[in-house]
């Protein structure tokens, strides 16, 4: 009798988590099969499910139907070094505000901690202005440096940093070796996770962020993939079958580092969230 | 005389070298932290003290900035556009509550000995990392009235067809769907994370008082999970009061005006009408909104410490 019910639990847990996947993974799969779909078929009502008959040049025509090619290289070049920038500047910070005693250090920390709560659409204007006096509008750099002001990398750095026995530091120093050698030879490899985890975090958000190349980049040659996208959807007749061919390729970054860095994912997610 | 000299000599120069190296070493922090000192100041601490002062200001794009007072927020308060996106953006946030109530719901499913854990976690998981652009360009074709697989399904299952992004009264819900299927994922790991440290222990010696699994969710899950409880409700809640990307993609703020958010006004009166001064005391407005629930959030944990 309670193994019966044992059993009948165990199935229920089962179909609400199997139902469940399939209702998250559904929208994909649609994705996928609208993307492979001639033209013919895209539009019929009521529409098909699985496209009769495979088109697969799809991909091709979405990504010359527009200069996709370019906004690749320019969401890639502005999300490699938003990711290279906020390391390397969040982690000299961290270690500084792990490992050095100086004056107003707590104060500047707490600073550094209340721009967490300023949320970004209050600022967009006077940097876009500042932007646009500097002529720097259209260039990677008036999406990448409002970026790289990243306090959570500073603190996630200074929790990790501070994990590191001081003793390694001291030794070193008594070999004589530089402040900045010691951060760069011996603290920096040690913290590789906390790297790994704010490093992934950083490029998933700088190849996602949409309203700051929205307002910065609008010249055609500067556009990043998720501004091409919403160009792509404003015209007239929207062809959903490129458009979805167009999103399944501006995916395949994010989806090949989801495969891999999974783990750090979580991790990163989980410890910003029990760290409030 | 000569060595008398030469030795104060020394060691003068002797204290120099200290002090040069004393000097140094307390410089030494503050040239670490120039890099992110000259970003946040550029970036964060400027810029938040600049668009207050805009605020008072109009200011287009064209011609010298004018000082108005409060005038700015005066229109603000008066126009009814603005009232209409505070509005749906409450709407829209009423939505938490059932969107921390489904995280729960399957992190304590997934929180059991199951087979296919790490499948399951990554199908919840994987709309997370998606950009917002991609996810809402997907459902609005989930949502096409006529060539949509949702109304695709409806008729499958003999259910009238809904007309979705074009009606009104439907389009604020189809934001909505989207943003849970969207965020599942990001607040089930909380509440993972969150069930994983209740220790087993608890558990054992309510199994062994003879507690069913109802009155172990009841009596021992949610008084312990209370902080994470807390915490994934105020930042989802945050993060519904910011939203923009999925409705500016998915429904551009329309039918009319019935999706149209806080963030989108600013936006549209930003970069659109370019009333720099005007919008950017409609931010503050935004900010001060923002402001008050961080420190609801953050009085919520200080009780729930002491």
């Amino acid at each position: 009798m309670k193994k019966k019910s044992a059993f009948l639990t165990r199935a229920t847990l089962y179909t609400f988590l199997t139902l469940g996947s399939i209702g998250m993974l559904l929208p994909f799969a649609w994705m996928f099969f609208s993307a492979i779909k001639p033209n013919s078929e895209i539009f019929t009502s009521p529409p098909t499910l699985l496209p009769s008959n495979p088109n697969w040049g799809n991909f091709i025509d979405a990504w010359t139907s527009g200069d996709y090619t370019q906004y690749f290289i320019n969401t890639a070049v502005i999300s490699v070094l938003t990711t290279i920038i906020t390391l390397f500047i969040c982690s000299l910070a961290g270690y500084t505000f792990a490992k050095y005693e100086f004056f107003g250090k707590k104060t500047l920390f707490l600073f550094f901690l209340g721009t967490m709560m300023i949320p970004m659409q209050v600022i967009m204007i006077p940097i876009f202005l500042m932007m646009a006096k500097l002529g720097l509008l259209n260039s990677y750099w008036s999406v990448i440096l409002p970026l790289a002001a990243n306090a959570y990398g500073v603190f996630l750095m200074r929790q990790f940093m501070s994990t590191i026995p001081t003793e390694l530091m001291e030794a070193a120093r008594i070999d004589g070796c530089s402040d900045f050698r010691i951060f760069w030879q011996i603290v920096l490899p040690l913290t590789k996770p906390a790297l790994v985890t704010l490093g992934i975090l950083t490029f998933l958000g700088a190849w996602n962020e949409f309203l700051w190349p929205l307002i910065m980049l609008d010249s055609p040659d500067m556009m990043t993939l998720q501004v091409a996208l919403t160009q792509f959807q404003g015209q007239y007749e929207v062809k959903w079958n490129l458009l979805m061919a167009a999103s399944a390729l501006s995916m395949i970054p994010i989806a090949l580092i989801f495969i891999v860095f999974q783990r750090f994912l979580v991790e990163g997610i989980a410890t910003s969230g029990v760290k409030g | 005389m000569d060595a008398v000299k030469s030795i104060k000599l020394q060691d003068k120069s002797e204290k120099t070298i200290a002090r040069k190296i004393k000097w140094k070493k307390r410089l030494i922090p503050f040239g670490f932290l120039s890099p992110v000192l000259v970003i946040f100041s550029l970036f964060m601490f400027i810029p938040v003290v600049f668009a207050l002062y805009m605020s008072f200001h109009q200011w287009g794009m064209i011609g010298n900035p004018e000082f108005v007072g409060i005038e700015n927020y005066v229109r603000l308060l008066q126009d009814p556009l603005f009232w209409i996106s505070v509005k749906n953006t409450i709407i829209f946030s009423l939505s938490v509550p059932f969107k921390v109530g489904i995280a729960l719901f399957i992190a304590v499913l997934l929180n059991q000995k199951i087979k296919g854990l790490a499948f399951f976690r990554a199908a919840f998981f994987f709309p997370v990392v998606l950009s917002m652009v991609v996810v809402g360009l997907i459902w609005q074709w989930m949502f096409s009235p006529s060539y949509g697989f949702v109304n695709f399904m409806l008729e499958k299952l003999g259910l009238p067809l809904q007309s979705m992004l074009i009606d009104s009264k439907q389009a604020m819900i189809v934001l909505i769907i989207v943003s849970i299927w969207k965020g599942l994922g990001s607040n089930l790991l909380l509440f993972l994370a969150g069930l994983q440290s209740i220790p087993r222990s608890v558990y054992e010696a309510a199994e062994i008082d003879g507690a069913n699994s109802w009155q172990k969710f009841w009596h021992i899950t949610v008084p312990l999970l209370k902080p994470t409880t807390l915490f994934v409700l105020i930042i989802t809640l945050i993060g519904s009061f910011k939203i923009f990307d999925l409705a500016y993609v998915i429904t551009g703020g329309g039918p009319g005006t019935s999706t149209m958010v806080l963030v989108h006004y600013i936006y549209q009166e930003a970069f659109q009408r370019f009333n720099m001064g005007y919008a950017s005391a409609a931010a503050y407005v935004f900010f001060i909104i923002l402001f008050i629930l961080t420190l609801i959030q953050m009085r919520m944990f200080k009780s729930d410490a002491s």
